[in-house]
């Protein structure tokens, strides 16, 4: 079942358009929602947590309507992406006020907001004003705010960003043990390889549309007879690319350091055969063969350059 | 990072939205709290309790004092030496009533001003601090109507104006109550609490949302200060220049209360009905002329004051409900 759905939904604010006309579902799991800066991606988050009504279409989020709807709201956690703190409570007080806000009682709020503080890793910090808190750590009580009420769906808008390497595993392992058990993830951001290191499942936006939807490797695969990129750390590159040089399917090659050869090609196989071949009748000593665009970076890349894959 | 605990949902029901705002209140009042200024000033209200219980006091013994028939004799002779007239004391008990009224109304105008200080120190940042940290989107995420959220804000700020009004004056009266003539006399003094009642519940409504309307207009709470200021001294500033300037049937006829804090006073006047008061106690004319000095028709500042705050609740809400959308667009 689709956790969230969106049919034709648009919102534009006066004469900029934030979303146009999307249709798209959203399933259980982790879904990664990618975009560069000004995407829509924010946009597609606030109509999900009913904070803006849609212009066009509808949006239903665990099978209801997000707008106006306490219901739904109380099985949602958010955590948005900028700083939302009373800096001089505490974090455990702003974990436990949220809990409340969300619908827990006293106790259950208490107990909850512990839990969450425990599962992000801040209890040793719990008792200190956010105000003296790093980046990493506020955006890890965030997180807890939005785990506290224990909901189905957490909509996450660039958990990751300002945190460092360690907390940024730490959150990872997080969504992933979340996701374990039972809870369904939607995290944006526009550091593609954050999201590629999560989860295969994606939906990319561009211009408030989607331009892709579904497996990172259905989404690679759809590329087929489009320029890949392949990097060939060899001793002697020059004489590689003079090998290459004659087969057809390549449509450039570029020496970009003393050893390490980009050859770009329309078909990677046929690379991949004469390689083996020049390798085996030209005594040449390649060391590495590797997919230089095989990220998510260059299919966004090559998504965002007018190519819509759905 | 490692967590003891295995994600469970919750299994339990939520609370839902009905019972959102008092987490808000309780957040609110904790926070503004921690202001020593504001601790200070809620100490205002243990001294009005203080104050009035001593006046009480004062009264009971005089009661008890005056009923006695060796008094009585030396009324007569006071009178005969001195030309002064203390055969009501004697009476003081039928006027107990009347004679609260007046200590109540004689406090309320230190509560009004102390009130109007709780509020420039609670009341600015109540709105404008979530405006300037962007914490509406989080706050309008969870199950909260705009609504509930502006009454949780509303009860903070009501909360710290009933430590000064609405919490002394009923303390004192009980106090009162059992010091003159203890539970039996409360009847007497039932008409009186309901009336100090309304009155004070209207103060919370009327200031309260007049400063969270100024406080939704900006983030910056120094600006919400200075306005709530403005709003309350400017009209009172006005108000004295007017009377001095103008003809007093001008000013009472057809100019009336240009003040808040006069119009709160001028239905206070009419809610303990003073005149009657008064004129029960069968003071001199003058006495009581110069007492009820704003003897002003309780319909006008009614008017006002509901006009103010019916605008302001319509700016606020409106506001409140703007902001959080515009935050969302950020």
């Amino acid at each position: 079942m689709a956790v969230i759905e969106l049919d034709g939904l648009s919102k534009w604010y006066g004469e900029v358009i934030g979303l146009n006309h999307v249709t798209a579902s959203v399933g259980g799991g982790i879904t990664g929602l990618v975009g560069p800066n000004g995407a829509g991606k924010s946009t597609l988050m606030k109509l999900a947590t009913g904070q803006l009504h849609p212009s066009a279409g509808t949006i239903r989020v665990l099978g209801q309507r997000a707008w106006d709807n306490p219901s739904v709201l109380s099985r949602i956690g958010y955590c948005p992406e900028g700083d939302v703190f009373w800096p001089e409570m505490t974090g455990r007080r702003f974990v436990q006020f949220l809990a409340r806000v969300s619908g827990l009682a006293g106790g259950a709020a208490r107990s909850a907001a512990r839990e969450a503080i425990e599962q992000t890793g801040m209890t040793e910090h719990m008792d200190r004003p956010i105000r003296g808190y790093s980046k990493g750590m506020r955006q890890r009580v965030k997180i807890a705010q939005a785990l506290a009420h224990r909901p189905k769906l957490l909509i996450l808008d660039e958990p990751l960003a300002g945190t460092d390497p360690v907390a940024r595993h730490e959150l990872t392992e997080l969504f992933r043990r979340l996701a374990a058990d039972g809870v369904d993830i939607l995290i944006s951001s526009h550091i593609l390889h954050e999201v590629e290191a999560l989860t295969q499942q994606m939906l990319m936006i561009a211009h408030g549309r989607i331009v892709a939807e579904g497996e990172l490797h259905t989404v690679r695969r759809h590329m087929q007879g489009r320029p890949h990129a392949i990097r060939v750390v060899a001793d002697d590159p020059r004489r590689l690319a003079a090998g290459l040089s004659q087969i057809e399917s390549v449509a450039g090659l570029r020496v970009t350091e003393p050893d390490t050869l980009i050859v770009e090609t329309t078909s990677p196989e046929q690379i991949y055969d004469c390689l083996g071949e020049l390798i085996l009748h030209d005594q040449m000593k390649v060391r590495e063969i590797a997919a230089a665009d095989a990220g998510l970076e260059a299919i966004y890349g090559y998504l965002t350059d007018g190519n819509a894959l759905r | 990072m490692n967590s003891s605990h295995r994600y469970e949902r919750w299994p339990g029901r939520l609370g839902g939205r009905r019972w959102v705002w008092p987490a808000i209140v309780r957040v609110g009042v904790r926070l503004a709290s921690k202001g020593a200024s504001t601790r200070l000033i809620l100490l205002m209200g243990t001294a009005f309790v203080v104050a009035s219980c001593v006046i009480f006091y004062i009264l009971s013994i005089l009661e008890a004092l005056g009923s006695r028939p060796e008094f009585r004799e030396l009324y007569g002779i006071v009178q005969v030496l001195l030309g002064v007239d203390l055969r009501g004391l004697a009476r003081l008990g039928e006027h107990r009533e009347a004679l609260w009224r007046m200590v109540f109304m004689m406090m309320l105008k230190g509560q009004l001003a102390c009130a109007m200080i709780v509020i420039a120190q609670v009341g600015p940042g109540l709105i404008a601090n979530d405006l300037r940290s962007r914490a509406l989107p989080i706050y309008f995420s969870k199950p909260l109507m705009p609504l509930s959220y502006l009454l949780g804000k509303w009860a903070v700020v009501a909360a710290f104006i009933g430590t000064v009004t609405l919490v002394p004056n009923l303390v004192s009266l009980m106090l009162g109550t059992l010091m003159t003539g203890g539970l039996g006399s409360w009847g007497q003094t039932l008409d009186l609490a309901w009336d100090l009642l309304v009155l004070d519940v209207g103060i919370m409504i009327v200031g309260g949302v007049v400063i969270l309307a100024l406080s939704a207009a900006s983030a910056d709470r120094r600006y919400v200060t200075v306005g709530w200021l403005a709003v309350c001294l400017l009209p009172m500033v006005a108000q004295e220049i007017l009377d001095d300037a103008l003809p007093s049937h001008l000013t009472q006829r057809f100019l009336g209360s240009v003040s808040p804090y006069r119009d709160v006073t001028v239905l206070a006047d009419w809610l303990f009905g003073m005149e009657a008061a008064y004129e029960g106690m069968a003071l001199p004319s003058r006495a009581a002329a110069s007492a009820l000095s704003h003897s002003l028709d309780p319909v006008y500042p009614a008017v006002v004051l509901a006009a103010v705050t019916l605008l302001s609740a319509i700016l606020c809400y409106r506001r409140v409900v703007r902001m959080s959308r515009a935050a969302a667009t950020l």
